[in-house]
């Protein structure tokens, strides 16, 4: 049975601004050469990835895969290419059409790393890191190598717009994130193991199974609801704090890197989230 | 331990209609007239080429993307004819480019606030895969996959690798492409469509006839007469819309090793083949240093399909599939005149075909590159 570790993380997250903070200067201390006219979504993705690979004490093979979960991509980028389109009248530049491309993120990614393998960018709502994660899991058990995962949302500009695209309310607080996990599953790898992420098709069946797990710390995710979070403090000998108080559907990915960074002794992580429609997943980590 | 993977089930809807009987006919006759959109309301004068739904398929309105999927969903999964167990915990894998974007703007256009906000009512990349999953009460998890042209190939990848290693039973796929006008004039404003025809390979060839279609298929285990053999996605990351032959064969040389087949055993090869300058002539070359002298039958459906963006990947493989089922390998219409940069000769005429090993194409931005060995007899 192949056994998946994590060899690196990263995790960035902050709360959206108005006006925002600026990633440029922030991008081109970790890379000289980052490309440029570049979106937003972009440059965040690249930070966090960059970030983590440096954490990896090695540089990385070009088949390492890389996973880009998002429950939102290019929504605010899309957003004003549709109102210049539809209001103003004016045809999207063809840079600002290839920047709303879904590879485009990847593409980058893979060209600043020097990338050449599996590349995909995946979403599954408020668990997009977790459905990112397990697909990466099986292609690792699958072919052992390394994968790089990650979470990335970016907040639209104005806020209030974001939040009312996303339906939230106006206090809503909003976090950006870009936060990467680098698993290894070749002969030697070391690091924090990461067990199968598993689904439920709906809560109950998560919750009789997780009656039977061992205590450790949890992680509840963003997208479980009130109730189904007291059921499962309830269960819970400690649950962490929430990692950062504000919205993004990857903020799973900063939640799992933060706990990483801090270098636990003790476990395992369980980490549980819903996908928003009905879908439920366990990331457990074995420190 | 890996297990072979077939196809249990298919459903689309294309320019060349949803029935199986119909759609083989017309690829057989080899029509592929596009429709002329024009786009009066943006005031743009903006007239484009353009293959889409026969009207009579789908009604006009915000659901317009909802209802292509479910119909496509829901012939592939009557053809399954799948259990209520596994049915109930099918996954699901979308993969689209453009996502809901078509809603969106139908949504923003008949709305009074367009004009001063769009107002994305429940946005996210996954919300197509959550409808489905809603609609036909599927209960598996949802993967939504947005990878450019690649997004249903990719969906379709890895859905096979989940369900070959036995993490899962069975998966529906799905890829869609939505008419949409920010797709018209965003490639429009690349230079990159064409204004007679889609002409793929041929040397007066002049770019991209954009079409929608919405295709879905169920994969399992075991032995059926379409078996997906193996493929391979890989990123070329040089330019992110000039692909290279290099990045080209390299991924087209990992299919056939995930297939466990050779080049010289692939009977016909359905091109990527979207009549652009570009992407023909890397790919032809692409073709020529993989298959040496001996290359295989090629054709494209992207005259006939148009070319349907994300969704391209498997709404291909249906209509290919169905054609081998019809016992002939599509031609290439609108070809003309040979290309002596490219050489490549696509089909002229359709190709009785009963069996045989397929190498499938499918090129995106971003140099995302994703193929398909496919079997059938």
């Amino acid at each position: 049975m192949t056994e998946v570790r994590i060899r690196a993380s990263r995790a960035m997250a902050f709360p959206a601004v108005e006006p925002p903070r600026p990633l440029r200067d922030e991008l081109r201390a970790l890379c000289q050469r980052a490309p440029r006219r570049l979106n937003r979504f972009t440059e965040l993705a690249l930070i966090g990835a960059l970030g983590c690979a440096q954490q990896a004490d090695m540089p990385l093979p070009s088949d390492c895969a890389l996973y880009l979960a998002t429950g939102q991509g290019f929504a605010d980028d899309t957003a004003r290419l549709l109102e210049a389109l539809l209001i103003e009248q004016q045809a999207p530049m063809p840079v600002d059409f290839i920047n709303v491309s879904g590879s485009s993120a990847g593409f980058y990614l893979a060209q600043t790393l020097g990338l050449d393998s599996r590349n995909n960018t995946i979403a599954a709502g408020p668990a997009s890191f977790e459905a990112a994660l397990s697909l990466a899991w099986g292609a690792l058990a699958d072919h052992p190598g390394l994968a790089l995962v990650g979470g990335v949302d970016v907040a639209g500009h104005p806020l209030a717009d974001h939040r009312q695209r996303l339906g939230l309310a106006p206090d809503t607080g909003i976090v950006e994130i870009s936060s990467w996990l680098l698993l290894d599953s070749r002969a030697n790898a070391t690091g924090a193991s990461l067990v199968r992420p598993q689904y439920w098709g709906n809560f109950a069946e998560a919750l009789e199974d997780l009656r039977a797990r061992k205590p450790g710390p949890w992680s509840l995710g963003n997208g479980l609801t009130t109730s189904e979070r007291s059921q499962l403090r309830a269960l819970a000998d400690e649950v962490l704090p929430a990692p950062d108080s504000g919205q993004a559907d990857t903020l799973s990915a900063y939640a799992i890197a933060s706990w990483l960074e801090k270098k636990p002794s003790t476990g395992p992580l369980l980490h549980l989230n819903g996908d928003g429609a009905g879908g439920y997943y366990l990331v457990e980590l074995l420190p | 331990m890996k297990q072979p993977v077939h196809v249990q089930g298919c459903g689309l809807l294309s320019a060349v209609g949803r029935d199986r009987i119909d759609v083989v006919s017309k690829l057989h006759a080899g029509e592929a007239q596009p429709a002329v959109l024009a786009l009066p309301d943006l005031g743009l004068g903006g007239r484009f080429l353009f293959r889409p739904l026969p009207t009579r398929l789908v009604p006009d309105g915000e659901e317009r993307l909802d209802a292509m999927v479910y119909a496509a969903v829901d012939d592939a999964l009557r053809e399954a004819r799948l259990s209520v167990r596994e049915r109930r915990q099918l996954p699901v894998f979308v993969g689209s480019s453009s996502m809901d974007l078509g809603n969106i703007e139908t949504q923003a256009q008949r709305r009074a606030e367009a004009t001063t906000s769009l107002r994305l009512r429940k946005y996210g990349w996954s919300v197509i895969a959550d409808r489905v999953a809603r609609h036909f009460d599927l209960n598996g998890p949802r993967y939504s996959f947005s990878v450019a042209c690649s997004s249903a190939t990719n969906a379709l990848l890895t859905a096979m690798a989940e369900v070959a290693a036995g993490r899962l039973e069975q998966a529906l796929v799905v890829g869609v492409e939505c008419h949409n006008t920010l797709g018209l004039h965003g490639f429009n404003s690349l230079g990159m469509l064409a204004d007679d025809a889609c002409r793929p390979f041929d040397r007066q060839r002049r770019g991209l006839v954009l079409g929608e279609a919405a295709a879905a298929v169920v994969i399992g285990r075991g032995d059926g007469r379409c078996r997906l053999l193996g493929g391979a996605n890989r990123c070329d990351a040089g330019n992110i819309t000039r692909p290279t032959p290099d990045g080209m064969v390299a991924t087209m040389k990992d299919a056939l090793a995930a297939a466990r087949i050779a080049a010289g055993e692939i009977t016909a090869v359905k091109a990527h083949g979207t009549g652009t300058e570009v992407n023909d002539t890397a790919e032809a070359e692409a073709l020529h240093q993989l298959f040496g002298e001996t290359l295989p039958p090629v054709s494209s459906l992207k005259p006939q399909l148009g070319y349907t963006l994300g969704a391209n990947g498997l709404v291909e493989l249906v209509a290919w599939l169905w054609c081998l089922e019809d016992g002939f390998i599509p031609a290439t219409p609108n070809f003309r005149q040979p290309d002596p940069d490219v050489g490549i000769m696509p089909l002229q005429a359709p190709l009785p075909c009963a069996s045989g090993h397929f190498l499938l194409n499918c090129f995106g931005f971003g140099g995302n590159n994703s193929c398909l060995v496919i079997g059938y007899d």
